[in-house]
């Protein structure tokens, strides 16, 4: 078979970005639809369907080789059938959700749920690798259509979902399979005569009509019955609510209802006044908080009785900073409380501007007001004046309990060194705050005092000139920290210099009148202590756990980390290497969480973790089927047994260590730009085009695959030890540069690691190839198997370990592969 | 022929129904027995009103042969009848007398109702669900429950012209306590109510007002008013 390989490429670069936004838009639907968990069930379903399309082509090589033609364009035609169908299906086969953990018909429906999900992976997975086996003479040049083309396709995705809705994207994105399907036709002479013409023709025809049918059909929305925008949706149908304003883009889709059943009032204590008239926004279905239909703060009364208040009540006309507020509300608090300036720093301009266009729209167009679109933790880090009130309005809210992945999301505002630079930008009198829900045990409000403590114990006199707070210095830790809780939710402060007898006074005042208990202030003694709401405490002790924490964490060393060691969750104050605020998990705790909760137990388990942990056992499952069955295979045929050890040790090295490093730099650098979504895809793009480019080039050097492979991987291995050296350096030099510029600084320090990744799969493919064709399909489902179990094994390092043992693995991964490099 | 045929099977199923409730109130007593009483619940009222009110009558008709299971289960419209547990538990929270007037925010499929109805004098409840209060307004007639007088709406204000409540028992979780509930308690008065995010884990707060009017909160327990594990209530 001869087969032009421009066309081929082009194939492969549409295929490929096809998945890529399928990967998009099924997390984009799966979000809104049902909960954020299944993000993570999209990403293994991909890696996995990848991963068993190489277990394919490997068991099925021979019969595949004799109908090359045909299968390949079959398998094509199933990708853009499978892409456009396949959320339509998953739909009808959703479970109940909130069943699936103890009925196994729920169970059973999941899993076909999943089955379906992973069906465009699986023939995405296998028309690139049945690309790759064909053209594995000029492997470099399909492997980079594939990255490019991924990268593509990621970008792609992000700016589709400004446009379309989530429902319609995947049928929207599977029209790229049909360009690749005659781009596919077009490559090979086979095709344009006689059978090979009418069957060419039956495909496209047969696909474009089940593409059209797709696009055309509508979809209903159908958002889980359980998710608070359903509830909205039920009133709306019953005339007790209306839908009011609505956006979509690739963060989340935004809609506002008014809903006058629901009643947003912050963290209100019993006695407070009813809220005013409020609009509810929900944010992918989930309630995101209430917007206040007010034109004064006056209206807004209730603020001025809410634990948030605690702060503003210390500190007379505050320039305020809100890092991360969503809706407004605090605004309200800030204003109410005579705020001179209110800063705003909200990572999403799309709610604001959604707001804008309602009639509760007033709190951002205040003249005190400026609205700020930037993350949090970036705002921080770039010069500016100080302000008198920094409220972590992000980390606010009712702590969702024991559940949910978002356990395992990285918080880089919630953490010792976002703490300390937070700081570094109070005033004289400033007061850093932070008021979040109780959970029971305690854990969440215990490590916000840990972590004020923390940082007050590490602080650095004097980083900026010109603000009080750095000429306060680093004065002893429980000289400025308060803690005082309602019934509902507990206030953290760090004041920027040592609170004196008056303060502590104002403070104890301002609880009472809030209906407040103070748990911690300088000096504070169990006299001292008030029973307004009561919460559990030990039993031998006065006072609440949260009294009994604050005492320990601020004792000497020795207490604070026998304090730590012994309580049943993960405290300890998060930093940037091991930014997991939301992750309490304990191994070590286990036999205690068993012992203490009797059948109960799974429930207290924080489940984010334990889901993670429970979808790296089943890729280790899948693993051990989707890698032994070719192996055994090639084996059997004893064709190219001198090269099946090297085969699965090479790409499974650079399978689990080119996910290690991408999740690295992916970190580091949307720190650095400031908008996850923007720099998640620019990020991703760089490193799979770079990486694309490399593998284009990697054949022209003129050495041998066996060189390619150490040179690489000790070059990966080299750069990955050294990045997580000098990175934040570097980046902190240009934080404060405009926006195009930091994205030319993230584009040229990402290219070199990135341009030498490229290398490794293209040259290890070469040399697969040249000892027997069997191993390159072994190599597909090798490396998407490692891919797999990545995704979830990078998690668990990071939050058990750090991003330094991430860093440690990735290069261990890439020397691995040096040192396993074939001679000559 | 068709009259006799009518009466015929209304007879069967008044003594089938008849015949399945007897049948039931065995698994009611070890309802009781095992996931109440051993788990620390002690009040006998409570006890006495858990074994009487048929909890598979709440159900629907796919779910009842799970009916005294210690689970939640699904009513529809995004909504669940919570765990025995939880019922017992809040309703001993109330600490409630033969005379008392209560107030429920969340009748949902009514069996919260039907339990306190069998202690107290007068249950006013609310649903926001227009048909979740029409089917429970029914079923507690049908069941015969004239103590109870279920209304459609928001139950964020209350029942004014009734107040004031001896107790207040919220069944839907809430983001704060909504003070217009806490100014309808008498003074004595107890609420117990979920507080925290919707379909996650809430805490349980009992709140007191003292014969000055002075309000007091007790966190009791975590609770999860949906079913995510098949065991809404954790200790």
């Amino acid at each position: 078979m001869s087969a032009r390989i421009a066309p081929a490429a082009g194939a492969v670069f549409l295929a490929s970005a096809l998945v890529l936004g399928l990967q998009i838009a099924f997390i984009r639907v799966l979000s809104l639809d049902t909960y954020h968990h299944f993000t993570y069930l999209v990403i293994s379903t991909a890696l996995l369907g990848f991963g068993a399309s190489g277990t394919m082509l490997s068991i099925a090589r021979g019969w595949i080789s004799r109908r090359f033609t045909g299968v390949s364009a079959a398998v094509l035609v199933l990708l853009v059938v499978s892409a456009a169908y396949a959320y339509r299906v998953a739909v009808v086969l959703r479970p109940d959700m909130q069943y699936v953990l103890y009925s196994f018909a729920e169970v059973l429906k999941l899993w076909a749920h999943t089955l379906v999900l992973f069906l465009p992976f699986f023939f995405g997975g296998a028309f690139i690798g049945l690309a790759l086996a064909t053209f594995h003479r000029q492997v470099g040049g399909i492997y980079a259509a594939n990255m490019i083309g991924s990268g593509v396709g990621g970008v792609g995705g992000v700016l589709l979902a400004f446009l379309v809705v989530p429902y319609r994207m995947p049928a929207v994105i599977a029209v790229l399979g049909v360009a690749a399907l005659l781009l596919w036709i077009l490559a090979w002479p086979a095709y344009r005569s006689g059978r090979g013409r009418i069957g060419a023709a039956a495909a496209l025809g047969a696909t474009a009509v089940a593409l059209a049918v797709a696009v055309l059909l509508p979809v209903e929305p159908s958002v889980d019955e359980y998710k608070p925008m359903a509830h909205a949706q039920r009133l709306a149908r019953q005339g007790d609510a209306r839908a009011v304003a609505g956006a979509i883009g690739p963060r989340a889709q935004i809609d506002v209802f008014d809903v006058p059943s629901m009643h947003h009032a912050l963290f209100a204590a019993p006695t407070a006044p009813a809220p005013p008239p409020q609009l509810s926004v929900f944010l992918d279905g989930a309630h995101a908080g209430g917007v206040f239909v007010s034109d004064t703060a006056d209206e807004a009364e209730v603020v001025r009785h809410t634990a948030q208040a605690l702060a503003y009540r210390l500190v007379d006309s505050p320039r305020v900073l809100l890092l991360g507020e969503q809706t407004g509300v605090n605004v309200w608090l800030a204003l109410a409380h005579g705020a001179r300036e209110v800063v705003v720093v909200q990572p999403n301009p799309q709610i604001r501007r959604t707001l804008e266009d309602t009639e509760a729209g007033a709190v951002f167009r205040h003249p005190s007001v400026e609205v700020v679109h930037t993350e949090p933790r970036h705002y921080l880090a770039r010069a500016g004046d100080a302000f008198d009130i920094i409220h972590l309005a992000e980390a606010e809210g009712m702590p969702a309990g024991s559940g949910g992945l978002a356990s395992m999301r990285e918080d880089y505002l919630l953490t010792v060194e976002a703490v300390r630079t937070a700081l570094h930008r109070l005033s004289g009198d400033g007061l850093l705050t932070v008021t979040r829900g109780m959970q029971s045990p305690p854990r969440d409000n215990l490590r916000l005092f840990a972590l004020f403590a923390e940082a007050l114990r590490e602080r650095e006199p004097g980083r900026r000139s010109g603000t009080g707070g750095a000429e306060a210095g680093a004065a002893a830790a429980d000289q400025r920290l308060l803690q005082a809780r309602n019934y509902l939710a507990v206030t953290t402060i760090a004041a920027a210099r040592p609170l004196d007898t008056d303060r502590i006074g104002a403070f104890r005042e301002a609880a009472a009148e809030l209906s407040m208990d103070a748990d911690y202030h300088p000096g504070i003694s169990p006299g001292d202590l008030t029973d307004r709401n009561r919460v559990p405490g030990p039993e031998e002790e006065a006072g609440s756990y949260y009294y009994h924490a604050a005492t320990r964490m601020l004792g000497d060393e020795a207490a604070r980390e026998s304090f730590y060691d012994g309580w049943i969750y993960n405290i300890r104050p998060p930093t940037d290497d091991n930014p997991y605020f939301h992750s309490f998990f304990r191994w070590d705790a286990l036999d205690t969480y068993i012992r203490s909760y009797g059948h109960s137990w799974f429930q207290r388990l924080e489940l984010g973790y334990a889901v993670v942990f429970v979808t790296f056992l089943q890729v280790l499952l899948a693993a051990l089927v989707l890698v032994l069955a070719p192996v055994l295979l090639v084996r059997r045929r004893g064709g190219a047994v001198g090269g099946v050890g090297w085969t699965v040790l090479h790409f499974t090295a650079i399978g689990l260590g080119f996910l290690l490093v991408e999740m690295l730099h992916i970190q580091r650098f949307t720190r650095f730009l400031g908008d996850p979504i923007y720099a998640t895809a620019a990020v991703l793009t760089a490193i799979l085009v770079f990486s694309g480019t490399g593998s284009y080039l990697q054949g022209r050097l003129g050495i041998s695959a066996g060189r390619r492979i150490r040179i690489g991987g000790l070059a990966v291995a080299a750069l990955a030890l050294t990045y997580y050296v000098v990175l934040d350096p570097v980046l902190g030099l240009a934080v404060d540069a405009a926006e195009p510029m930091r994205f030319i600084v993230s584009l040229l320090l990402l290219f070199p690691i990135s341009f030498v990744l490229g290398w490794l799969m293209p040259a290890g493919l070469e040399i697969a190839g040249n000892r027997s064709g069997d191993l390159i399909p072994l190599a597909w489902a090798v490396n998407g198997v490692a891919s797999v179990a990545a995704t979830p094994l990078s998690v668990m390092i990071a939050t058990g370990a750090g991003f330094l043992a991430v860093s440690v693995l990735a290069a261990a991964c890439y020397l691995l592969v040096a040192a396993a490099a074939p001679r000559g | 022929m068709k009259h006799v045929s009518l009466l015929v099977l209304f007879i069967a199923g008044v003594a089938a129904a008849g015949l399945g409730q007897d049948d039931r109130a065995g698994e009611r007593r070890r309802m009781v027995e095992r996931h109440i009483a051993a788990e620390g619940i002690s009040n006998e009222a409570v006890l006495a009103a858990m074994r009487a009110v048929p909890r598979h009558e709440f159900v629907p008709s796919e779910h009842r042969g799970r009916a005294y299971a210690n689970r939640p289960l699904p009513i529809g419209h995004g909504q669940t009848i919570s765990q025995p547990y939880v019922v017992a538990y809040m309703t001993e929270v109330l600490e409630l007398e033969e005379d008392d007037r209560v107030l429920e925010i969340g009748a949902g499929s009514g069996y919260q109702a039907a339990v306190l109805a069998e202690i107290a004098e007068a249950v006013y409840t609310i649903e926001i669900v227009e048909a979740l209060a029409r089917t429970a307004r029914r079923r507690l007639e049908r069941l015969g429950y004239d103590n109870v007088e279920v209304t459609q709406g928001d139950g964020y204000f209350g029942r004014p012209e009734h107040a004031p409540f001896d107790a207040i028992i919220v069944t839907a979780a809430a983001g704060h306590i909504p003070s217009p509930l806490v100014e309808q308690l008498r003074p004595g008065g107890r609420m117990v109510i979920p507080v925290g995010p919707v379909y996650a884990v809430q805490n349980l707060i009992l709140v007191t007002k003292d014969h000055d009017g002075e309000v007091g909160t007790e966190q009791l327990l975590p609770v999860r008013f949906v079913p995510m594990t098949g065991r809404a209530q954790e200790r």
